[in-house]
């Protein structure tokens, strides 16, 4: 067993002399995606902050044809401007983000009772510009049935009468938009930085050892192949906890930031996450470090060289991303059976977790367990490879 | 002492090594002579039990390389075909991670290091990492790292390839200086002058097979040559591959 202590010792020192995959196993993942992370939410919350909160300033043309319509909007706190003789180029030039166009038969058509036509030229291709002629367009509406209600009244009817259908919306989100945004992208993220904090130890103690011709004198020793391997995954093992460790953290310390700082007056923004609920996220990603880092050594050892095996470790790296997109697009309700799918499981068990949900401690075992027990299968499949004779001449000598 | 008995290895279609036997005595430095391509490597691999032999026995100091590979390993210092270090450790450090691995205790490890770096003149770079060693430097703490444990037998590959000639002195030295401290000594070369120089028993091999064995006298008088290059081009058939 002392074997194993003294290869994982060497890796680990041998790996923590090279800056460069330092800095790619310990950074990259786990500190610039949560930054991301972090941008992103930043720029969606002072977007819609800025769209809903603040009053807004609107470009009409044709103010005069409309008064009453103008100081409606300026009694919600609407800024009027004169927009650009010509509203298409200027939202398309970008000047502007929304123009109302006031045309002038709107007098005529309101003296005579009609639906007064008036236009809003935005671009749906700009996520600003459509969310402002959003908020254009509820205040238009709001006057729109305002007026229709008092001319119902002045006829002596019920305005429900032209309003069968009255709309009232209930959220049953839970935590609000930061954590629903956090449920889906931390399990990404996280296990993308457990399998980027192995993914250079993998490939580099073994086919880079190959390579490097040092395993046939490495071999010599008198220590059993399981305790090599063992010494090696270990070693990539705990480069990837680290990882998976810092990228939590840097989660944590970005998100309290947050809420102290930037982003606490955006209603219906919640940001808090529970200590308890970090360290459940934590105990979840354990299996999949050891599953990640022993899936990346079998590939690595089968590889003939360095840059083979760096290449098909890459392509592991997409694991995670399929449970991200799944859920993105369809959140589903979890069931034991999917519990015993590696990846599946934890994106799953995230997700619920980061919405609330308190998880059942039986998914937690199955999804544990079976995670673990394919790690073991994979770092067995490693040790038969290191018994093997082809180890050797697989880069070709 | 180390016995190889019809040692047989093929991968796939290619017979590398066919029926190979010696005996490797302890205080003796024997040499498998042979052309490029003749099974030398491949023979010693299964010496240190990297290969299993497909027929064969190869015993060392009595234990068995199938009952007791571990057992044999710890008898052995083994400077292999590929003599890779570790870059990013120092020569020092490339030297006891082996020490490690054989299990040699801390503090015989460190007086161990400290007399392989006085023999072999290494205190310059010994805590130098050993990326951009020279191909002297590089050999030099292969063969510390292959002797840490203080092995009854040693088996080094080519030893001098690649040497120049200050380099190539010195491990001659080296190797009759271990062959004086009772140590076994087998080790293979295509150089005829350097198995001459320095040989106590020479396995000439030729194809995957033993073509003939003894002292360098033995092998002069058994082919009625009186030069050794004559008379390995007699047992060989041939010159081809053997560098004089």
């Amino acid at each position: 067993m002392s074997a194993i202590r003294v290869i994982l010792a060497k890796e680990f020192r041998e790996s923590l002399r090279d800056r460069r995959s330092l800095m790619n196993a310990l950074l990259w993942g786990p500190v610039f995606m949560p930054l991301m992370f972090f941008g992103q939410l930043f720029v969606i919350a002072k977007q819609s902050q800025e769209i809903w909160d603040k009053p807004p300033s609107i470009a009409v043309a044709g103010a005069e044809h409309a008064p009453t319509l103008v100081n409606f909007l300026k009694q919600r706190g609407a800024e009027i401007r004169l927009a650009p003789a010509d509203p298409a180029q200027a939202v398309r030039g970008l000047a502007e983000d929304v123009v109302l166009v006031i045309p002038a038969d709107y007098p005529e058509q309101w003296r005579r009772g009609e639906s007064a036509v008036v236009e809003v030229w935005h671009d749906t291709s700009r996520q600003r510009s459509n969310s402002r002629a959003t908020r254009v367009k509820v205040l238009l509406n709001e006057y729109s049935r305002t007026i229709g209600s008092l001319r119902l009244r002045a006829r002596g009817l019920d305005p429900g009468v032209a309003l069968p259908v009255r709309i009232e919306e209930e959220d049953v989100a839970e935590g609000g938009r930061g954590t629903a945004m956090l449920a889906a992208f931390l399990p990404f993220v996280l296990m993308f930085s457990a399998f980027m904090g192995g993914f250079y130890l993998a490939v580099d103690t073994t086919a880079g050892e190959r390579e490097r011709q040092s395993l046939e004198s490495l071999l010599v020793n008198p220590v059993p192949r399981w305790q090599i391997v063992l010494g090696k995954l270990a070693a990539t093992v705990l480069f990837a906890l680290a990882a998976t460790l810092i990228g939590i953290l840097a989660f944590a310390a970005v998100l309290a930031l947050g809420e102290r700082f930037a982003l606490a007056d955006v209603p219906g923004l919640e940001l808090h996450v529970s200590g308890a609920r970090w360290v459940t996220l934590g105990a979840l990603l354990i299996p999949v470090v050891l599953l990640a880092s022993a899936a990346e050594t079998l590939v690595a050892a089968f590889s003939r060289t360095f840059r083979e095996a760096q290449t098909y470790v890459q392509f592991l790296m997409f694991v995670p991303m399929v449970p991200f997109f799944i859920i993105t697009f369809n959140p589903v309700k979890p069931r034991a059976l999917d519990m015993l799918v590696p990846f599946w499981s934890q994106s799953v068990l995230i997700d619920r977790l980061f919405r609330g949900e308190a998880l059942d401690p039986l998914y937690l075992a199955l999804s544990g367990g079976a995670t673990v027990l394919a790690a073991a299968v994979l770092a067995a499949a490693v040790v038969w490879i290191y018994r093997g004779e082809k180890l050797l001449f697989a880069s070709g000598d | 002492m180390m016995e190889a008995r019809g040692l047989a290895k093929a991968f796939g279609a290619v017979h590398a090594v066919e029926d190979v036997s010696f005996r490797a005595e302890d205080g003796r430095i024997t040499g498998l002579l042979g052309p490029n391509g003749a099974g030398k490597t491949t023979t010693l691999r299964m010496l240190y039990s990297l290969l299993t032999p497909d027929r064969g026995e190869i015993q060392v100091d009595g234990l068995g390389t199938r009952r007791d590979p571990q057992g044999v390993r710890r008898r052995m210092g083994v400077l292999p075909d590929t003599r890779g270090l570790y870059k990013r450790l120092t020569a020092r450090e490339n030297i006891e991670y082996f020490g490690r691995l054989q299990g040699v205790a801390p503090a015989a490890l460190k007086a161990r290091t400290d007399a392989l770096v006085e023999r072999l003149d290494m205190r310059e770079f010994e805590h130098r990492r050993t990326e951009g060693f020279s191909q002297g430097q590089r050999v030099k703490t292969a063969i510390a790292r292959a002797l840490v444990h203080d092995p009854r037998n040693v088996l080094l590959d080519e030893p001098t390839n690649g040497l120049d000639v200050l380099a190539t002195r010195a491990m001659r030295e080296l190797m009759r200086e271990l062959r004086a401290e009772g140590k076994c000594i087998l080790f293979s070369s295509h150089l005829m002058p350097e198995v001459a120089a320095l040989c106590d028993h020479i396995v000439v091999i030729a194809r995957g097979r033993v073509a003939a064995a003894g002292s360098p006298d033995e092998l002069r008088a058994r082919t009625g040559e009186s030069s050794l290059e004559d008379a390995f081009v007699r047992i060989i058939g041939s010159a081809e591959g053997l560098a004089a």
